[in-house]
């Protein structure tokens, strides 16, 4: 069984009078530990795509299935929990501390503020953003939230990992360690599925897909997806952490 | 989620978002502060009354009293006592009577007396009131009214009782005050505008040797109904038998209007506390909203951001809920601290705010309701349909602007709900609450295609003159903020209907009320009354009085004039006796049913009497039908010769021919004389001869008709001034909500504002940007209110005649509303302009993002 | 290098701006920077934030003055401008492009696009009228008279663009214009600004973090702690400047 299985997936947006279809019968498998990349051109579906597969939206046909159930029906059980949904662009608008931000989603597990902070100490650690602990959302570069934004979605130690556009507004040098980061994740058996606008941020993934106009397109070839260094794999800070 | 969870997370909002929080707890404080002074302010007039009642009366459930001022013969007392039954039996002098301090200071009391026999009846008074005070031949005070008399103790350093004249039935008496009784003597009766004295220092005074107004009665267990027959058949219907406390149910009679009339306000001002709340609660959505968006992201299920989002709207309401209730307290002991001093002529009044348990309940669960309702938008987004992240993908502010259909509905809407609910006034003239919340809402529904007009016109007006362009730019930014510009507008518009109603109404009334006391007075050219007597309801002794006024030169003829309170039927009846020679014995302007001249006529003919419409009404009683009276000598029958209005007097009032009521009242004496004046007497000189013929002794004060009708007027005012003092309360917390609310939309608009700054406006260009759009929001608001208001006027006024009885003659007050306009508008525009100057001159950074 | 030549249109010479800071600090925002700016050459500001770019954007718009050096724009001296001629200033001679678009909610494109004709004066009508054509040119022909909540990110940075153009300006200031759009949107977007300012003649200073920018400068410059560290063609030629000088 798949981690995460998206099957014959449609959602269309009310547009002026019209509408536009977004994802057009898209299916796609996830398996655990896996880096899934979705590439494509602005329009073409992929962040659509990406907020079906974490069930933050829902899709008008089609089905999606998460650890075996059906995802429409479980999702304020999963989404947040078992699947990590990271807002890499929204965040710099939050007021307060980015340890606060992190810790706010282990409240709502019963863990007390004190220990949520802590454990948001560490997170922030295991993703290589801990002096971001004690700054304001909005003090980040690009690169720094998208770390915190992975942190707390991390928080929950979800089985499934979607974060759309990482490298987005991150500069070109900060790039290549997002995506180590990302890779690593995967390696410790958190499925990731990310998308990328451009193919260089598609280095580390195990698959890279294209979607173009809603559809899913072939997987490009293994030759346009550029490998990490080989060293580089898993060399985060710090020693294993939990999730 | 744990409640510490709860905690961090709402002291986290806290601390990000405190102007936000605090103006929200702003708005939600003042409609709480309203409500609550409001509700205790009027129920304390029966409560502190009640309070007096009890104290006096004890463990009294039954009394015997007179029908009239003189009386009857202490020796019903022994009858009384030999009842089966009956425990204990307590006589009582009581009498309205004037105290006047050193410097002239005068204070209208009732003159209580107490004998020993009252110790008996274990009321507060009995507690603390000593035998020794009580024989010492003098009059003991609770501290009000020593305080108002500026008394500052019982007795001067060298041991001296202090002296206070005491002006009763016409005389005016020296008398030592032998103790000054406070709160912790008494209690509530320290309260108390009163004068206690032994019974027999009161009979002498009062003149009225041998002779009792009151006989209270304390029961055995189980013998009440018993004993209530045996008095009845003692009092052979020359008396009145009923409960102890029965002063108190005739003063919530009595009062009723003036409560349903402030209820109104206290609706409205709900209506506006709310809609502040809600409000200042718009500008904390978006930021809500992302925050939920956020944390349901990070796992928070959507029953868990519920009990979140509860749980800050409760710690708010709460908390703002008892700010308000402390401002509330504040307020009914301040500023809405007047006890209507009319009521005074005919109850025991006290002067102390009772907070009842009832008022605090519901403006405290009101509160926090209110607040948890407008906190309630945010949960629109955790619908099932909806993304988890959907706010992301709105631009500007939430909700746009409404359809054109949709504002055409609600206009129809509007309509139809006025239709419906003024209606039934037609049938129903008291049910007037319905039809002000109908008029209300109406007003909050016609708003959004107000406000398009007046946006319409403006962009209109605007594109004729490049000079406008300001305008223009105002007009653009006004529909990217649509819903908070509607709800500012709503917000005003209830307010300036609030006022607009309130202040007209009540100028009507005053109006209607002073055309009363004219034409009511000016039947003699100066009245000789006692001094407070405000109705002319206290008689005396006149003796050779009339006879040495009609000796005087210039003099044409001399009337006594009766008067006094009957209790009737759950009422205190103004009872009016007017010699048959008076000119016009029923003042024209308040005759609702019947012919003036065919009902003078036989009012001067005898066995015919006027009735208050409300009074009529209640008795099933039409024109020329028998009303029978129960009278000092038993009960007479009088058939009705006109209906008139309640002649300001809320309960009721009867006009009666003078012989008709010597005969049942069965004395002469007057409560006051009308003198008329021969053709080209010079009245200033007359009225100088009337008080030396007084003399120094007597109580008694000489006044023009006009004086007489100023002082009525001024009366009244007072009597009234609570509405007054609500309006004004109502529309200083619009104008200063309002500019807090639109003053906290601009200053979240600063980067906006910066960015127009780089792009060349100048401050003074923003000044004018921000300026327009107050005024187009503030303006459709105070048109739309201003028209609900003169309709809801209209409705009022009608309510005030029909079901209250009072004369209240309708007329669009132009003035009153424009002032109303001006100062809500125009205050909260003074407020906004420190926001606004500061606001427009944004540093260019804040467009930036470094 | 065209620094102190005769016809740029922007010149900074040497000018500092500092700032009180905590604690009785200085924060050195620009702290000695020279450059120049010609007609039609767009240049590239990198550099981390906090590193004054946007203070430099601002002494480029007459918005503060230096503490010392000297602004020029086509040779005058912006230093002592009176508070008419600086807003005068900036509404004749500049464009501003910022991250968030700032537009008027609820306001059509067009409306949008012509707000700062309001402020000079013009009638709604002409103003309108003299949007229009700007609209086309970033391709927005069809949406004029949809709202901004009805256009895509991208198509919201192109009405702010056609508004920074609309008043024809010698002189374009863009803060992150990217910031907010998708790497593909910005690149569209970055292609536009340039292709038009490079037809109008127009000087552009583009505050960026994204290295993308260099793809379409003419130069690159890196500003660190308010200095400029430094200042170079990019590595990759600007395809139009290729054509231009070809």
């Amino acid at each position: 069984m798949s981690l995460l299985s998206i099957a014959n997936v449609t959602k269309r947006y009310p547009r002026g009078r019209f509408e536009r279809v977004a994802v057009r019968d898209v299916s796609l498998d996830i398996e655990p530990g896996e880096l899934v990349a979705v590439w494509g051109v602005r329009f073409s579906g992929r962040s659509t795509l990406l907020r079906i597969a974490a069930g933050v939206e829902s899709p008008e046909e089609g089905t999606v299935s998460f650890e075996g159930h059906d995802l429409a029906r479980c999702r304020d059980s999963v989404l947040g929990r078992r699947i990590g949904y990271c807002q890499t662009g929204f965040s710099s608008s939050q007021r307060g501390l980015v340890i606060e931000h992190v810790a706010a989603g282990l409240l709502a597990q019963r863990v007390s503020p004190k220990q949520a902070r802590r454990r948001g100490q560490e997170l922030l650690l295991s993703v290589d953003a801990e002096d971001c602990a004690q700054l304001r959302c909005h003090e980040l570069d690009g690169a720094e939230l998208a770390r915190v934004a992975v942190a707390s979605a991390l928080a929950t130690e979800p089985a499934l990992l979607v974060i759309d556009e990482p490298t987005s507004g991150v500069d070109v040098l900060q790039r290549e360690p997002l995506l180590k980061l990302l890779r690593a994740i995967a390696s410790e058996d958190t499925a990731v599925l990310m998308s990328a606008g451009d193919a260089q941020s598609l280095s580390g993934a195990d698959r890279a897909l294209t979607i173009y106009n809603g559809e899913l397109q072939a997987e490009l070839p293994p030759a346009q997806v550029v490998p990490l260094r080989r060293t580089d794999v898993g060399a985060r800070s710090g020693e294993r952490h939990r999730w | 989620m744990r409640l510490s969870g709860h905690i961090y997370l709402y002291g986290r909002r806290l601390r990000t978002r405190p102007v936000q929080e605090l103006l929200a707890g702003v708005g939600i404080a003042i409609g709480v502060a309203l409500v609550f002074a409001v509700q205790v302010a009027n129920s304390s007039i029966t409560d502190a009354s009640s309070a007096i009642v009890r104290g006096i009366a004890g463990k009294a459930t039954l009394q015997l009293r007179a029908r009239d001022a003189t009386g009857f013969d202490e020796a019903v007392l022994q009858r009384v006592e030999r009842l089966p039954g009956v425990t204990s039996a307590a006589p009582i002098v009581d009498e309205n009577a004037s105290l006047v301090g050193h410097d002239g200071r005068r204070v209208a009391i009732d003159l209580a007396s107490a004998a020993p026999s009252l110790l008996a009846l274990d009321g507060s008074i009995t507690h603390t009131i000593s035998l020794r005070d009580l024989s010492r031949g003098g009059v003991i005070l609770p501290s009000a009214t020593a305080h108002a008399l500026g008394l500052q103790s019982a007795s001067s350093p060298d041991g001296a009782l202090p002296h206070v004249q005491l002006d009763v039935r016409g005389r005016a008496t020296s008398v030592a005050v032998v103790a000054v009784l406070g709160p912790e003597a008494i209690g509530a009766l320290s309260g108390a505008m009163a004068a206690i004295a032994p019974l027999d220092f009161v009979q002498r005074i009062d003149g009225l040797s041998g002779r009792v107004t009151r006989i209270l009665v304390t029961t055995a267990p189980g013998k009440g109904a018993t004993v209530r027959r045996e008095l009845t058949a003692l009092a052979a219907g020359r008396l009145t038998v009923a409960g102890a406390d029965q002063d108190v149910a005739l003063l919530e009679q009595a009062v009723a209007p003036n409560t349903e009339a402030t209820g109104f306000f206290v609706l409205v001002s709900a209506i506006v506390g709310l809609l502040l709340a809600f409000n200042a609660m718009l500008l904390t959505v978006p930021e809500r909203r992302r925050t939920m968006a956020d944390l349901r992201m990070q796992g928070v299920r959507p029953l868990q951001l519920a009990k979140m989002l509860l749980f800050q709207a409760v710690c708010l309401g709460v908390v703002a809920s008892l700010l308000g209730l402390a401002a509330g307290d504040f307020l009914s002991r301040t500023i809405f601290h007047a006890t209507p001093t009319y009521l005074s002529a005919a109850f025991p009044l006290g002067t102390q705010t009772v907070i009842g348990l009832k008022p605090l309940v519901l403006s405290f669960a009101g509160g926090v309701l209110a607040t948890c309702l407008a906190a309630a938008p945010p949960l629109l987004d955790l619908r099932r349909n909806r993304a988890v992240d959907a706010v992301y993908f709105e631009d500007g502010e939430p909700g746009q602007a409404l359809g054109r259909s949709a504002r055409l509905r609600l206009l129809i809407a509007a309509c139809v709900l006025i239709l419906v609910t003024s209606g039934p006034l037609l049938v129903w003239p008291s049910a007037i609450v319905p039809a002000t919340i109908g008029v209300a809402v109406a007003t909050l529904l016609a708003i959004p295609f107000a406000f398009q007009l007046v946006v319409r016109v403006a962009a209109h007006a605007a594109a004729s003159s490049a000079r406008l362009n300001m305008l223009t730019v105002a007009v653009r930014a006004l529909r990217g903020t649509t819903v908070r510009s509607l709800a500012l507008a709503a917000t005003g518009a209830i307010a300036v209907f609030g006022c607009v109603v309130a202040e007209d109404s009540h100028n009507d009334l005053l109006h209607g009320l002073y055309r009363d006391y004219s034409q009511y007075v000016s039947t003699a050219d100066l009245w000789v009354v006692g001094a407070d007597d405000d109705l002319a309801t206290n008689s005396f002794q006149a003796g050779r009085l009339p006879a040495r006024i009609s000796a005087l030169p210039g003099v044409g003829a001399v009337r006594s004039y009766q008067g006094g309170f009957l209790d009737f039927d759950g009422r205190r009846v103004w009872i009016i006796a007017r010699a048959a020679s008076t000119p016009a014995p029923i003042p024209a302007s308040q005759l609702v049913q019947g012919a003036l001249t065919t009902a003078t006529a036989r009012l001067r003919a005898g066995g015919w009497i006027t009735v208050s419409q409300q009074l009529a009404e209640a008795e099933h009683l039409h024109v020329g039908e028998r009303l029978t009276l129960p009278t000092p000598s038993g009960p007479h029958a009088y058939r009705m010769a006109a209906t008139t209005t309640n002649l300001g007097w809320s309960a009721g009032a009867i006009i009666i021919n003078d012989y008709d009521y010597r005969s049942a009242w069965q004395t002469a004496d007057p409560s006051a004389l009308e003198v008329s004046a021969r053709p080209g007497a010079n009245i200033p000189t007359l009225e100088r001869a009337i008080v030396a013929v007084l003399g120094p002794g007597s109580a008694l004060a000489v006044q023009t008709s006009g004086a007489r009708a100023a002082q009525a007027d001024v009366l009244a005012r007072e009597g009234l001034s609570r509405m007054s003092q609500i309006t004004r309360l109502l529309m200083i917390a619009a104008a200063l909500a309002l500019a807090a609310a639109i003053g906290a939309g601009i200053w979240q608009r600063r980067s906006a504002l910066a960015a127009l700054r780089i792009h060349s406006f100048t401050p003074w260009q923003l000044r004018a940007v921000l300026t327009f759009e107050s005024v187009l929001v503030l303006g459709t608001g105070a048109l739309v209110g201003a028209l609900a208001g003169v309709y809801g006027h209209l409705l009022c006024d009608r309510y005030l005649r029909l079901t209250t009885g009072f004369p209240a003659p309708f007329a669009v007050g132009g003035f009153h509303t424009v002032q109303t306009i001006l100062l809500i508008v125009g205050g909260a525009l003074i407020v906004l302009a420190i926001p606004a100057y500061v606001a427009s001159q944004a540093p260019p950074q804040l467009a930036l993002q470094d | 290098m065209s620094a102190i030549a005769g016809d740029a249109v922007l010149e900074l010479d040497g000018v500092v701006k500092h700032y009180p800071g905590y604690g009785g600090d200085v924060v050195r925002a620009v702290d000695g920077v020279t450059l120049a700016i010609d007609p039609g050459e767009i240049v590239a500001l990198l550099g981390p934030s906090g590193s004054g770019k946007s203070t430099l954007l601002m002494l480029a718009a007459a918005l503060i003055e230096p503490d010392a050096g000297v602004v020029r724009f086509e040779g005058r001296t912006l230093a002592g401008l009176s508070a008419g001629d600086a807003a005068d200033y900036q509404r004749r001679k500049i464009g501003f492009v910022f991250q968030s678009f700032h537009l008027m909610a609820g306001v059509p494109a067009v409306e949008n696009a012509a707000i700062k004709l309001l402020a000079d004066g013009m009638a709604l009508k002409r103003a309108r009228r003299t949007a229009l054509p700007w609209l086309d040119r970033v391709g927005l022909a069809a949406r004029l008279n949809h709202t901004p909540d009805q256009l895509s990110g991208g198509e919201r940075q192109r009405v702010a663009i056609a508004r920074a153009l609309v008043n024809e300006p010698r002189l374009i200031l863009a803060d992150e214009p990217t910031g907010s759009l998708d790497t593909q949107r910005g690149a569209e977007i970055l292609a536009l600004l340039a292709d038009i300012a490079r037809q109008q003649r127009a000087a552009v200073l583009i505050v960026t973090h994204d290295s993308q920018a260099g793809t379409i400068a003419d130069r690159v410059c890196t500003l660190r702690d308010g200095r400029l560290i430094d200042d170079r063609k990019p590595l990759v030629a600007a395809p139009a400047l290729a054509q231009q000088h070809g």
